[in-house]
C-alpha cells in the first residue's frame, strides 16, 4: 500500500494519469519475499493508478564493509563474516532496503 | 516519461521510529523492544522483572499479539499500566502504533516502556519502533539452531536472553554453542541465561535494566546515543 501511496501522490502531482511501467528493488535481507510482493502486487494494484501496468521486482544483493580491515564484501548468513578478517558485526551498506526506483507513465 | 522516485516504502515507519525516539530522549523514558517466538517466554519474563522492578520504577508495558488480551491480563496489577494491541493478523509492530499510544496513555510519564512485540523472529526485526534497547528471547525447548536460523533479529539486538534454563537438564540444548553462535553474530550483545519460572539469573538482568534507566535520566539533553540499526 506504501507503494501505491507513493506512486500515485507523485504521479498526481506531475498529471500522470496511467503508470505503465515500474521497478521495485527488494533488498536481500529486507525481510520481504519476492514471491509474496508479486502475489500481492498481481493483486492489489486493480482498480488503481498502476492496474495494469508491468513491473520489474529486482533483489538488490546485500554488501558490507569491514569495519576492523576495510574489506568491502557481500555478507553470508548465518555469521555475515569478513572474508578478510573474519570478524563478525560488519554493518551492511546496503541489502535491507525496500523500495520504489522508478515508474513510467503517461 | 519516467520518474525516478527512490522512495524507501517502509519510510512512514522510519519516520514514526525517529520521532518516538525523539519523545523518549526528551522524557528520558527508557523503551525496550522485546522480540521471540511464540512461547519463548516474553510474558513471563515480563511478570517476573515486573515484579522485582515496580516498587521502585514506573513501569508499563504495551502487549502485542494478534488476537485476545491474554497477556495484557496477566501482567495487570504488577505495573502501572498495560495496554493490548491487537494486529489482527499482522505480524509484527509499527513504530505509529507505538507513538500513538505513547501520547494518548501519557506514557512519557514512566520510567520504562517494556514493548512485547508479536510473537516471532523474523518480521519484528525489520521495524524498529524507536526503542532504546531491542531484547530478543531464545529459549531451551526451541533448540539451539535457532540464532543461527534468524539471525538478523540477534544481529540487530542489544541483548540476548536464553530463557527457560531450569529445564536445560531435560532439553538437547548446547548452551556453550549457543552463547558462541550469538557473539559471533554480534560481538556487542548482552547474553543472559536465566529462568523466570525459578528466578535463576532475574537479579542480573534487572540491574542491567535498571542501570539503563539511570543512564537515560542523566543523560544531558536529548538525544542519547543509539546504535545504528543500518
Amino acid at each position: 500500500m506504501s507503494l501505491l501511496k507513493a506512486v500515485e501522490s507523485d504521479a498526481g502531482q506531475r498529471g500522470i494519469q496511467k503508470v505503465t511501467h515500474f521497478r521495485l528493488v527488494v533488498g536481500e535481507y529486507s525481510a520481504v519475499s519476492i514471491k509474496a510482493m508479486d502475489f500481492a502486487l498481481q493483486h492489489l494494484t486493480t482498480g488503481t493508478i498502476l492496474d495494469g501496468a508491468s513491473y520489474e521486482l529486482v533483489t538488490e544483493e546485500a554488501r558490507s564493509q569491514c569495519q576492523d580491515c576495510g574489506r568491502a564484501f557481500r555478507p553470508a548468513p548465518p555469521f555475515f563474516l569478513c572474508p578478510g578478517c573474519g570478524r563478525g558485526g560488519a554493518p551492511f551498506t546496503c541489502g535491507r532496503e525496500l523500495y520504489i526506483d522508478y515508474y513510467e507513465g503517461e | 516519461m519516467k520518474i525516478y522516485l527512490g522512495r524507501e516504502l517502509r519510510e512512514a515507519n522510519k519516520n514514526s521510529a525517529a520521532d518516538n525516539r525523539m519523545m523518549l530522549d526528551r522524557s528520558r523514558v527508557l523503551m525496550v523492544n522485546i522480540i521471540g517466538s511464540p512461547g519463548a517466554g516474553k510474558t513471563a519474563l515480563l511478570e517476573q522483572t515486573l515484579r522485582h522492578l515496580s516498587s521502585h520504577l514506573t513501569i508499563a508495558v504495551i502487549e502485542g499479539d494478534l488476537y485476545t488480551d491474554a497477556d495484557a491480563k496477566r501482567l495487570r496489577g504488577l505495573c502501572a499500566k498495560v495496554i493490548q494491541i491487537n494486529t489482527e493478523g499482522s505480524c509484527h509492530l509499527e513504530a505509529g502504533q507505538i507513538g500513538e499510544l505513547l501520547v494518548k496513555e501519557n506514557l512519557l510519564h514512566t520510567d520504562i516502556v517494556f514493548v512485547e512485540n508479536v510473537g516471532n523472529l523474523v518480521c519484528p526485526a525489520a521495524f524498529d519502533l524507536g526503542e532504546d534497547l531491542r531484547v530478543s528471547l531464545v529459549s531451551v525447548t526451541e533448540g539451539a539452531d535457532k540464532p543461527c536460523k534468524y539471525p538478523l533479529t540477534f544481529r540487530d539486538s542489544h541483548a540476548c536472553i536464553i530463557s527457560k534454563t531450569d529445564l536445560l537438564p531435560y532439553c538437547d540444548f548446547d548452551l556453550d554453542k549457543v552463547t558462541g553462535d550469538l557473539q559471533t553474530i554480534n560481538s556487542s550483545l548482552t547474553v543472559f541465561t536465566l529462568s523466570a519460572k525459578s528466578g535463576e539469573g532475574l537479579a542480573k538482568w534487572c540491574r542491567w535494566l535498571e542501570a539503563h534507566v539511570a543512564k537515560k535520566k542523566s543523560a544531558l539533553n536529548s538525544g542519547l546515543a543509539v546504535p545504528s540499526r543500518e
